[in-house]
């Protein structure tokens, strides 16, 4: 796995628990892909998931 | 620019090129848009806002990537290839078309990303919450989204789509515990 150049203190996964403000001058889509390939590494294939349920309100 | 690694990433890319070929205009929305209002989490999905008038044209270039269509309505639509998975909602009523037109295009290290406000992307979260209330996971994304921009947002627009799904005590609950 590639070593993050990521300071420690970014929080990468909000449910995490962690509640601190990003670094506003790290790109969080760098933090995002560093985040997904330990999550890939760990999940090789994703799961099935549903689609959008038919009787679904999209009001927006 | 940084090689980025993940097998999603590379999927954000493609998809965005392929899009970008067809001149259709979209927009992050779901986990991917998160992480430009603050809050940084795994995805499996690529989720996406698009232009409703470009429905065929998108899901001829999906087919072209591999992509199978799962679902399509006037809506939305779900795409598969293999495990990946690509959702998109059209943007046909005024709410969508406007936040779609008023997406942020941001340089980042997955390359430029067109996103949805956070306001924005609070009333799509709330909605798929909405339509299915077993995905909690659209809660917490609410929940993050407001305490990490809580003295950023338009909570106006943000209590009109609460106010729209019916959902207003929610919103007061959300402001109390993330106060």
């Amino acid at each position: 796995m590639k070593s993050s150049a990521t300071p420690a203190e970014v929080p990468i996964a909000a449910e995490g628990g962690v509640r601190v403000a990003i670094n506003e001058a790290a790109d969080p889509y760098q933090a995002f892909d560093e985040l997904m390939v330990a999550v890939e590494a760990l999940c090789p294939r994703w799961p099935d998931r549903p689609p959008f349920p038919s009787n679904a309100r999209f009001l927006l | 620019m940084r090689v980025t690694l993940s097998r999603l990433a590379h999927q954000i890319a493609e998809a965005i090129a392929a899009l970008d070929g067809i001149d259709a205009r979209f927009a992050l929305i779901g986990g991917l848009a998160l992480a430009s209002h603050k809050v940084v989490r795994a995805t499996q999905d690529v989720d996406l806002l698009v232009e409703s008038e470009k429905a065929d044209a998108i899901e001829a270039e999906l087919h072209r990537l591999g992509y199978r269509r799962l679902h399509r309505s006037s809506d939305a639509a779900n795409y598969v290839r293999g495990d990946e998975r690509l959702d998109v909602l059209y943007a046909s009523r005024p709410v969508a078309k406007r936040l779609l037109a008023g997406a942020r295009e941001l340089k980042t290290s997955l390359g430029v990303l067109k996103v949805v406000s956070a306001e924005g992307l609070v009333g799509f979260k709330l909605q798929a919450l909405v339509n299915d209330p077993t995905r909690t996971q659209d809660l917490e994304d609410i929940r993050a989204l407001v305490r990490a921009n809580r003295s950023s947002l338009d909570m106006e627009e943000v209590r009109g789509y609460f106010r729209l799904f019916e959902r207003e005590a929610l919103l007061d609950e959300i402001l109390r515990d993330t106060r």
